[in-house]
């Protein structure tokens, strides 16, 4: 096919359509992902104090 | 004025005016010049991130690949496709999260953020200064190079308008100029290459025709195996070849920063699409050049030509200007990327973090800008003694940042026992292993690309992090936060890091607004 060996054809058209498929099932399978697009929800109120990691956390 | 040399100046005046556009939103402060404010969609990322990792390679050494290896060269083109979509679904949105929840600025200091240690960041800066600099050298030597072969100004001078054109537009616009100027260098780079690829297969008539000619020259080079043939054929090149366009680019400092540049987390699913579009229609088309130039150009002495060869020979002198600007927006448009983060490494992350930690953030932007026009003369300078085989260190430095960065990245948002001994260790043998791998000739020894050393990187990493975790705990504020990490969902506000170069681990905002506010920028 378009005087190219069949291991050529094989592999370039191959790999390529295996990259298609990642791309599409990674779109598809992360349609959730909307659920970040939100604002965050001003908790300052809501925090307890162990919620808050200690500054200690330097090194 | 011939007509290329038209088009280049519209090429040049309109990304300068998009550099003066961008300066208003690009200057407000420190996220706006480094990271645009954190607004960028889903097209200008993914053009952004592919177009700055594709560099006047892809029109100088891919059409070399083609013309010499045959379809062979296509290996490197196989990993590249899939880059630009394994970057952002590796690390997209997981990175924007961590890189927001830490108040991360560069992708620098995010490491440092994530593995906490002042000597994360002296490690990690100097070698992606290092590394980075000598891969801008070879994009303004390429740009004085292909600037001096069309227009006929002498190299220096040449080079010298290359350079000033991307300093004008990053210097005031930051971040915001250089992913816009790259978006549109992307659109230009692709309508260019395909011009040439389409305009290429008429001369030859056709694909077949032009492939049975090939052929006739030497079948070999009509396989994935080398003019060799299969007998000869390298398989650790081979897999250095998948490998370094594919994983490579998610060790890249420049590439990375688009993630946290990102107006959200879930612009990396549609910017995904994007990317791979952009891909398949762009990256396959030098290396089919290059290998049909062996019909069109059978005597071609410099292979890195064959590209523009053939577009001066196929096609009208109107579109060979429009190849030739799509030629430099390929080179801009990663020279521009390289020096702003090599810019905002020296400032930010070395002076800043180092030096003077008290500087605002309006000073923040101007030393970051002043660093680019620095680094941007330093370069120029060196890049005209046009010193030997400075092409050969620029492919080499691109190498340490994949297997010097890649495992820390990667393992930064996917795996919450990756330490700071882990990253440390990983980072510096990730640049020691392909040094000593390429000068000690255990490259020609094993046929196995140094790429291939960030296997080694990520051991490393691994190893040293289950050795040292109790010695050296990953800190619970770090854990907490890439727990929420791996959640989909909005940020908590407590968990929202105050911006403050001066630490090594952040201190949440809510901390801030309980104690001191002084000091600290944070983000509300």
């Amino acid at each position: 096919m378009f005087g190219l060996p069949m291991a050529t054809i094989l592999i370039i058209v191959g790999i390529p359509l295996l990259w298609i498929a990642y791309t599409l099932i990674f779109f598809f399978s992360t349609r959730g992902w909307s659920r970040e697009d939100v604002e965050h929800p001003d908790d300052f109120g809501d925090a307890t104090p162990g919620a808050h990691p200690a500054a200690g956390g330097a090194s | 004025m011939s007509i290329e040399v038209i088009f280049l100046i519209v090429y040049f005046v309109a990304m300068a005016g998009i550099g003066l556009w961008s300066v208003r939103a690009g200057s407000k402060d420190e996220e706006g010049f480094l990271l645009g404010g954190r607004s960028l969609g889903p097209a200008v990322t993914a053009l952004r991130l592919q177009s700055s990792s594709m560099s006047g390679y892809m029109f100088q050494g891919a059409g070399s690949l083609g013309y010499t290896n045959g379809y062979f060269g296509l290996w490197y083109a196989m990993g590249d496709i899939g880059g630009g979509v394994l970057n952002l679904s590796v690390l997209g949105r997981r990175m924007r999260k961590l890189s927001q929840m830490l108040g991360s600025l560069t992708s620098i200091e995010y490491l440092e953020h994530r593995y906490p240690s002042a000597w994360t960041r002296a490690i990690a800066a100097p070698i992606g200064l290092g590394c980075m600099f000598m891969y801008v050298l070879s994009q303004f030597i390429a740009g004085g190079q292909g600037l001096e072969m069309v227009t006929g100004i002498p190299f220096q001078w040449a080079m010298l308008v290359a350079i000033g054109v991307i300093v004008l537009y990053t210097f005031l616009g930051g971040y915001l100029a250089v992913a816009y100027t790259d978006f549109v260098q992307a659109i230009v780079m692709v309508i260019g290459m395909l011009w040439i690829l389409i305009g290429t297969l008429i001369a030859v008539g056709g694909l077949t025709a032009g492939n049975e000619a090939v052929g006739e020259i030497n079948p070999n080079l009509l396989t994935m195996w080398g003019p060799e043939g299969f007998e000869s054929v390298k398989w650790g090149l081979v897999i250095g070849a998948l490998l370094i366009f594919s994983i490579g680019y998610m060790g890249y400092p420049h590439v990375n920063v688009s993630h946290m540049a990102m107006k959200k987390p879930s612009v990396a699913r549609t910017a995904a699409l994007y990317s791979t579009g952009f891909n398949l229609l762009f990256v396959p088309a030098p290396y089919l050049v290059g290998v049909m130039a062996l019909v069109l150009l059978p005597n071609l002495a410099n292979p890195e030509m064959a590209v523009f060869g053939v577009a001066e020979l196929v096609l009208p002198n109107f579109a060979v200007g429009i190849v030739m600007a799509a030629i430099m927006a390929a080179i801009m448009s990663t020279a521009d990327a390289l020096l702003l983060q090599t810019g905002t490494i020296a400032s930010h992350d070395i002076f800043k973090r180092f030096i003077n930690k008290n500087i605002t953030e309006k000073q923040s932007v101007w030393v970051s800008r002043i660093t680019v026009l620095i680094f941007a003369t330093v370069g120029y300078i060196i890049a005209t003694t046009r010193a030997p085989g400075i092409a050969d260190v620029v492919l080499f430095a691109t190498t340490i940042l994949g297997t010097a960065f890649v495992p820390a990245y990667v393992a930064a948002v996917w795996w919450k026992k990756a330490n700071t001994a882990g990253a440390i260790a990983s980072m510096i043998v990730g640049t020691i292993v392909p040094i000593v791998w390429e000068l000690g000739g255990l490259t020609d020894l094993t046929s196995v690309d140094p790429m291939a050393s960030v296997a080694i990187s990520a051991l490393t990493l691994v190893i040293v992090s289950l050795a040292t975790q109790k010695a050296n705990p990953v800190p619970a504020h770090i854990h907490e936060i890439l727990v929420e990490t791996d959640k989909v969902g909005p940020i908590p506000a407590r968990l929202a890091m105050g911006q403050n170069s001066g630490l090594a681990a952040q201190v949440p905002v809510a901390e801030y607004s309980q104690t001191d506010r002084a000091g600290g920028a944070h983000r509300d």
